[in-house]
Order: structure tokens, then sequence, then C-alpha cells
């Protein structure tokens, strides 16, 4: 315990590294240091941290440099957008082959089928015309499609249609079955499943 | 500067990147560029050499963004970063350094200005520069905070401003400097 308190005050060795010591506090403490190790070590730590803590700010970068550092996070921003898109599902608002959304008989059982579905914002109207155990899916999206895919796709089968400026699409002859549609847009991925293209 | 991110944690600055907050990265580059070039260049390297080193930093940063397991460390990681980029350009670069005064004309492509330190005197700089920052990444989040805004930005932040933003009285600063100083130095090896 006598000797811990022969060595000198901690705070008092951080004044005498950042803001110095009267010149008596300076020789007595000089006088300690030179028999007590202990606190010379702790001397020399302290003005190593300060002197690293000074040099810290001592450099500026050139303007160009700062610009191209800023550049390296930008090649980022593409995949985080796909990747924040938002993903929507679609829900049936209308179905002319089901009686209950059938306007009268006569639409009900008619070769030409339209489907309509919503999905937030947006809503799909699918046109199918049947073919002896074929179909064709074509329709169009409200009310954008920038930059869209579309895809309509069953356990065995997968096709794509181009949308126009209209986001309109046609897609080719397919099997009667079950389906999955699903619309890449720019914010947004709708996914309408288990549609029953079946006559 | 957006004044309300202005004192934004590492963790935090790094999470914003992560959600594609160009801001973040631009606060990330203004709170370290001029610190981490400082290495390179401390290490005799010139103004070009210190640049590539910086951009290979933050381009290695930037490909790691999601895998950083301890970004409140970000300072720390930087830093051991920065230095072993240094240390690598270094000892490629004295690898092809002139052996006699013959080849002294083709020292100028090694843009190694500083002639009065040798390599090895770098490389035990560097190495006493990492046993610092190895030291602050270890005496805990709170004293690791206040050492680093009264001692380490790049701006001085005053006592007040300190004390906000710790959320801590002002009159507890000073002794809590000297505790968190005490705990650093005693990391640091003799």
């Amino acid at each position: 315990m006598k000797q811990l308190l022969q060595h000198i005050e901690f705070e008092k060795l951080v004044r005498r590294v950042e803001t110095g010591l009267s010149k008596d506090e300076a020789q007595s403490m000089d006088k300690h240091l030179l028999k007590c190790s202990e606190c010379a070590g702790q001397l020399q730590k302290l003005k190593n941290f300060f002197s690293y803590s000074t040099q810290q700010s001592a450099e500026t970068v050139p303007q160009a440099t700062t610009a191209n550092l800023l550049n390296v996070f930008k090649p980022k921003k593409p995949f985080e957008k796909i990747s924040f898109a938002e993903r929507l599902r679609g829900i049936l608002t209308f179905d002319d082959w089901l009686p209950e959304f059938a306007l009268n008989e006569r639409l009900a059982f008619s070769d030409t089928r339209q489907i309509l579905f919503q999905a937030s914002n947006y809503d799909v109207d699918l046109r199918v015309n049947f073919f002896g155990g074929n179909c064709q899916v074509s329709g169009q999206i409200f009310p954008d499609c920038a930059n869209g895919k579309i895809e309509i796709s069953s356990a065995k089968v997968s096709e794509k249609a181009s949308l126009n400026e209209y986001c309109e699409f046609v897609f080719p002859f397919i099997e009667e079955g079950v389906y999955s549609l699903r619309i890449d847009l720019e914010n947004a991925v709708i996914e309408i499943p288990d549609i029953s293209l079946l006559t | 500067m957006k004044p309300e991110t202005k004192f934004l944690t590492d963790e935090e600055l790094v999470e914003a990147c992560r959600r594609g907050d160009e801001f973040a990265w631009e606060m990330i580059v203004s709170k370290y560029q001029n610190m981490l070039f400082s290495i390179p260049r401390r290490a005799g390297l010139g103004s070009d050499l210190a640049s590539d080193v910086l951009q290979e930093v933050f381009k290695t940063l930037f490909e790691k963004l999601d895998s950083l397991e301890q970004p409140q460390f970000l300072r720390a990681w930087l830093t051991t970063t920065t230095r072993h980029k240094t240390i690598h350009l270094i000892q490629r670069e004295t690898r092809g350094r002139p052996k006699s005064l013959d080849d002294m004309e083709e020292e100028s492509h090694f843009e190694f200005p500083d002639k009065a330190m040798l390599p090895d005197e770098v490389l035990i700089q560097l190495e006493k520069e990492n046993q610092i920052e190895t030291a602050l990444a270890q005496i805990g989040e709170r004293c690791r905070r206040l050492i680093t805004m009264l001692y380490l930005e790049t701006e001085q932040i005053p006592y007040t401003d300190v004390a906000r933003i710790l959320e801590i009285p002002l009159g507890s600063i000073g002794p809590t400097r000297s505790r968190c100083l005490q705990k650093l130095i005693k990391l640091i090896p003799d």
C-alpha cells in the first residue's frame, strides 16, 4: 500500500503530456521517474498515445481521392433497388366464368374468358381464348409497367411475353392447366398463383 | 452535412449503408479519410500510393459491408486494414528498391519519398499504432467513444456536445476520461 501511494497520480501524468506542468512540478516528477520505471512506462505510453492522436488529422486527402472514395458506394444502388422491390400478391376481382361475377348467362359460357386481378395500385386484366385443349393468354397491366417483364408458368412449362408501350402482352399458346403469373416491375413484383385455365 | 445525423455511431452508419444510404457512406468517408490517409503517408508513401491504399480499403469495406460482424469496431477495422495494405505495398515496393547508387535513378518509380525511415522502422511504427488501436477496441464502448471524441476526431468536439451525446454529466467527463486513459495504456504492451 505504501508503495502504491508513492506513485505519481495518473491525472498528473496526463496533465504533463496534455497541458504541461509548472517547472517545480515537472522537476519533482522527473526525480521520481528516474527511480520508478512503472510511472516512467505509463508516461511513455501516454506520450505515444497523444503523439498518435495529434497525427490523426495531419494529412488532408486530395479532393480527387475523396471523389473516388465516394464513388465506391454507387454500384451498390441498383442492387439495393431490386432487392427491396415490393412483393405484391394479385387478388381476384372479376372472372366472367364464375357465377358470382358473371354479368349475365351469355357471357358466362363464351369461349373467351376475362379475369381481373388487383395488386395494390396495379390491375391486371387477363383475356383467355380456348382452342381444343390449348389456350392463349393475353392482357394488359394498369396503370404502368416501365421496364417490366411478365412470365406465366406451371410445373411443366414456362412462357415469357413482352410488354408493349400500352403494357399489353400476348403469350404463345399453352396447354390448359393451372398456372402462375409473375410480373416484375421497377419497384414491385406481382405474383398471381393458381390461375385455373381449364374449360 | 445533415445536423441530425452528425453524431451517428459507426454501427448506425454501417447499418444505414447496408440499407443503401449514400449519405451514411459519405459520413464514413468524411470521418475517416484523413486519419486513414495519414497511415500510409507517415509510413513514407507518396500521395498517389497513399490514395491507392485508401481506395483499396474503402473498396474492401464496401464489399464486406454486409458481412462485418462488429460494425461498432469500424474504426479498428479500417485502421487495421489500412495498415495491412500499407505494409503489403511497402514490402512489394521495397523488394524492387535499388541495391546500389547506380540504381538510384530508378528509385523515383517507387514513390517512396521518406528516405529517413527504413522499411523495418516503418513496420515497427505501424505495429505500435496498431497496438494503440487494438487497446482502444478493448476498453469498452463507453470509454472508446469518449476517448475517440476527445482525442481522435478530425474536428474537436466541445465537452458540452460530448456530454450530451454520451449522456453523462459535464462534470464527470474529466474523471471518466482519466479512468479510460488509464484503462487504455494498461492494455498497450510495454
